[in-house]
């Protein structure tokens, strides 16, 4: 499905790869990359979000480069940052990704409904971001990322800080979206509680991509 | 279309709050427009009213005549000078001779120059003559139609008041006592000067070939002093002060948008430093680069025309106030004060100040061009 071909990064004039010469195929289900900090997770995360150009290599969606609309429509993207539009109310940053990822009215006011409910942010609609907490603020960026029902879903550290119960609900979240069997969901994370959900763990540290090599891991 | 509103609808809340938050950003942009759209413009209005002065000299003086003012002093009078070298010119024209004598008379509590009419003066002067007085006092300062009494070397002479009309007052500026040559021919021998005033016939050469004809004439007598006035001298002044008009707006403008460019260009840098992360938090979610450019683009261009327009407008309401505060004496109509404030000159300030926005722009253009995945990290 993403299929990543000898990618190669590394940051600004630095002699160090972070990432050299990766190759993987990420196909429908739930990923975890795992590995320590600085080891190239985010930025390989961020690569295949389009957010970041590679040096070496390349990035494939369905075995063709990745479209021109793939940001808008076909990937969703949760930030470890927490990236609500800080004037904007919880609905209206849901309003304006759907509207950027080509969801029609009604089906936006629809899925807006759902997923704020089912992230049970519901009573939060119209609140900015800076009067939630960190958890509701984490599941308001999930939601906004499945609102366009993306392909792709990419998910930087989404449970670090978050307790069990707020955990849970995203896994379900997760579980669900993948359940039809048509989406890839790729989790960069130190959580060990996301293991039960997924397909497949990729660990940086051990250095056992399935295929593919971490030249930069010693 | 829904993509592009809420877009564009968040861009204007975020930059109204940044406004609200940060007003001293907007505020010196606002400043420096002001400061020097006002100082290119009134300079331009300078230079506009100083044309339209001339352009009322001309007006007056007519382009079809010739003033000839010939010294003669009291040691030259013995020489042949007493006869008028310039009596051809009437071949031309119409030609009025007026003498003007080295003696003032007083009256009324002030001193006026005495000029003699002879019979070669008496067509231009019969508006005046025909109120039956032949002393008159042409004057504005004084009150009019009042007799008033005038003593000239020891001899006193009533005259009447009169108001003179607007060309001979523009030839023969100043309070003028007309007397009749015949009555006063010995202060002659004193020194005078002949004033030849002549208004050019149709088929005549032209006031060109005229004035050269005369500076001729001058240069081979060699005696006397004569002064040779026109509107030729006027039109060249005011054809040299339209050039300068030429190239003072197009400076300024150069200089003004230049200055702007990189005044803004300074500004939308730092502020954008500031609102990159919402640019390319919008940018990830799939919002277009160009709309985000076009916010500073648009911001400037709203900001930098509503100050200038502004200014502009406010010069032209306050005109007056702000011609005497610079010592200026120019009266001008509604319709030419507009056609100075919003002319090509202004136009053209305001192309330029726009072209220096646009110009200020392009270093927020490269700076949008980091990876959103960079500035998000």
């Amino acid at each position: 499905m993403l299929e990543c071909k000898g990618i190669g990064y590394r940051y600004g004039s630095s002699q160090h790869w972070v990432l050299d010469d990766f190759t993987h195929t990420f196909s429908p289900g739930i990923h975890l990359i795992k590995g320590y900090s600085g080891c190239g997770k985010s930025t390989l995360l961020r690569i295949m979000g389009q957010y970041l150009r590679p040096q070496k290599g390349h990035v494939e969606l369905h075995g063709a480069p990745l479209p021109r609309k793939y940001r808008n429509t076909q990937m969703g993207f949760v930030f470890q940052q927490l990236n609500l539009l800080p004037l904007a109310t919880i609905q209206r940053n849901l309003q304006l990704a759907a509207a950027l990822g080509g969801v029609g009215k009604r089906q936006a006011k629809k899925q807006i409904s759902y997923y704020l409910t089912r992230l049970g942010l519901q009573e939060l609609a119209k609140r900015r971001p800076t009067a939630l907490s960190g958890g509701q603020q984490q599941r308001a960026t999930i939601a906004r990322a499945l609102i366009k029902e993306p392909d792709i879903l990419l998910l930087d550290e989404p449970t670090s800080g978050l307790d069990d119960m707020n955990t849970t609900i995203i896994k379900q979240v997760l579980s669900e979206f993948t359940a039809a069997g048509d989406k890839c969901v790729i989790i960069c994370t130190h959580d060990n509680r996301l293991d039960d959900i997924s397909n497949e763990i990729l660990d940086f540290n051990a250095f056992l991509p399935i295929e593919g090599h971490l030249a930069a891991l010693v | 279309m829904r993509s592009l509103i809420l877009t564009l609808s968040y861009l204007l809340k975020d930059t109204w709050l940044r406004w609200f938050e940060q007003p001293g950003s907007v505020l010196a942009r606002m400043l420096v427009t002001t400061v020097m759209t006002a100082l290119s413009i009134t300079l331009l209005v300078v230079l506009s009213l100083q044309i339209i002065k001339l352009e009322k000299e001309v007006e007056k003086f007519g382009l079809d005549n010739i003033l000839v003012i010939e010294a003669i002093h009291a040691s030259d009078v013995g020489q042949n000078l007493k006869q008028n070298r310039f009596q051809h010119l009437e071949e031309w024209g119409e030609l009025v001779i007026i003498e003007k004598f080295a003696v003032v008379a007083y009256g009324g509590g002030k001193r006026v120059n005495v000029m003699a009419y002879g019979e070669r003066a008496l067509p231009a002067l019969e508006p005046y003559l025909e109120k039956g007085h032949n002393y008159f006092l042409l004057s504005t300062s004084f009150p009019q139609g009042a007799l008033l009494d005038f003593e000239i070397d020891g001899q006193y002479v009533k005259a009447i008041t009169l108001t003179p009309d607007d060309n001979l007052s523009q030839v023969l500026p100043g309070n003028l006592l007309f007397v009749p040559f015949s009555a006063f021919r010995h202060l002659t021998e004193r020194g005078f000067s002949r004033i030849s005033y002549l208004q050019k016939s149709p088929d005549a050469p032209s006031l060109e070939a005229i004035a050269e004809a005369i500076d001729h004439t001058v240069a081979t007598d060699r005696k006397g002093k004569v002064e040779v006035k026109s509107a030729l001298s006027i039109t060249s002044k005011l054809a040299s002060l339209k050039q300068q008009l030429n190239k003072a707006s197009i400076g300024l403008s150069l200089a003004l948008g230049g200055a702007l460019a990189l005044i803004y260009g300074t500004l939308s840098l730092l502020e954008f430093r500031q609102s990159m992360y919402i640019s390319a938090l919008l940018n990830s979610f799939g919002a277009s680069k160009f709309i985000l450019l076009m916010r500073t683009v648009i911001e400037n261009l709203v900001i930098v025309n509503a100050t200038a327009f502004a200014l502009i407008y406010g010069m032209e309401r306050y005109h007056d106030k702000i011609i005497d505060l610079i010592k200026m004496k120019v009266s001008t109509t509604p319709e030419h004060l507009h056609s100075i404030y919003w002319g090509r000159e202004t136009v053209l300030i305001l192309i330029f100040v726009n072209l220096g926005v646009l110009i200020s722009c392009i270093p927020v253009m490269m700076a949008m061009r980091k990876q959103v995945g960079r500035v998000l990290s």
